[in-house]
């Protein structure tokens, strides 16, 4: 059950990080830079726009936990393709985890691994003192880390 | 894709359906243009490398639709955009008028000193121009907005108007950093009233 590929977007839907991973038989070809940020992009918005289809569920969402970014609950999270799957999960201040994965990973192994991402984040660029917000992110340390993490999943 | 760039800014093109939002938007990202006329679904995105100050920056910029039918949707892009631009026809009285609600939108949906940008489009067309340049100037001067006369057939101003835009946010950010209090502005007062001599000597 490898991870192909990970993307982060901020809040507004800019990308902030995009890593390929080396992966045996991999369906997803390289793209280019400007391909990965529309991706992304266009992600955010399909999860934005989807949680806007249940407005009652979304009110209901906000009044019990008062974060307007959080569409978690309500949004997209998951989209299946016959090669790959791609999960989605916002986090209550808006960062958004975007997985590309094989076809046959679950649920439950993908909540574990956004923890570690989340982790990962916090610690190594949000405690970067040079990382400036909602910009790309170039902490050599998350890379590493997110790596090995990524690297133990997927064997 | 590491390292290819510095910064990523997010502008945002609104304005009224057919004033040459995407005609603008293709002239500046890959320097052609069309004739013809196919409404944005939703949102388009264009990108463009360009450098400032040493530093490689890539503006993403979110083309959104005009049209009516698609404003609940493109409300949800308007977050954390460092940059708008509003354009209207210089041919159309209408999407002038309408720019006061465009402005409407932004102050609803977008983070607050959001960077802006007044563009009127299809300036080349002399003949059938209704909004004065005058008027349209005054108008972004009492909005403390700035003001620009583009044409994206003959591709007049439009570079201007989103390295004119680049440049500001680029400076913007500067001054949000931390580090940059060298300007002294933000430096405590210690040359205040000693506090005895207000009191009234009570005791």
């Amino acid at each position: 059950m490898p991870i192909f590929s990970i993307y982060i977007t901020s809040k507004s839907g800019s990308l902030l990080y995009q890593k390929d991973f080396k992966v045996l038989n991999n369906p997803i070809t390289k793209q280019n830079s400007n391909d990965y940020l529309v991706i992304a992009s266009t992600l955010h918005g399909v999860h934005a726009i989807s949680a806007k289809l249940t407005p009652a569920a979304s009110a209901k969402n906000y009044l019990s936990s008062k974060l307007p970014t959080n569409s978690n609950k309500t949004g997209l999270r998951m989209i299946t393709t016959s090669q790959f799957k791609i999960y989605m999960n916002q986090t209550v201040t808006g960062l958004e985890i975007i997985l590309f994965t094989s076809p046959d990973m679950g649920q439950t192994k993908i909540s574990g691994i956004y923890d570690k991402i989340y982790q990962l984040y916090c610690d190594y660029v949000l405690k970067n003192p040079f990382y400036q917000l909602e910009m790309p992110i170039r902490c050599k340390l998350f890379d590493d880390k997110l790596l090995s993490v990524v690297t133990t999943t997927n064997v | 894709m590491n390292n290819e760039y510095d910064y990523l800014f997010k502008l945002l093109l609104i304005g009224d359906s057919g004033v040459g939002k995407s005609c603008l938007l293709l002239r500046f990202a890959e320097d052609t243009y069309t004739q013809d006329y196919i409404s944005t679904i939703g949102v388009d995105f264009k990108i463009r490398t360009i450098e400032l100050d040493g530093k490689t920056i890539k503006l993403q910029i979110w083309d959104t639709a005009g049209q009516e039918r698609f404003r609940t949707i493109t409300s949800s892009y308007y977050r954390g955009a460092h940059g708008i631009i509003i354009v209207y026809d210089v041919t159309d009285q209408e999407s002038f008028n309408n720019v006061n609600q465009w402005l409407q939108e932004i102050d609803r949906y977008a983070t607050s000193g959001v960077m802006k940008l007044l563009v009127g489009n299809k300036c080349d067309l002399t003949d059938k121009k209704v909004v004065d340049y005058a008027v349209a100037k005054e108008y972004a001067d009492s909005r403390g907005i700035k003001f620009l006369e583009t044409s994206a057939s003959e591709s007049t101003n439009v570079e201007q108007a989103f390295i004119v835009m680049s440049k500001q946010i680029k400076a913007q950010m500067a001054n949000s950093q931390p580090a940059n209090t060298s300007n002294g502005k933000a430096s405590v007062n210690l040359s205040g009233t000693s506090v005895n001599a207000q009191q009234g000597g009570c005791c």
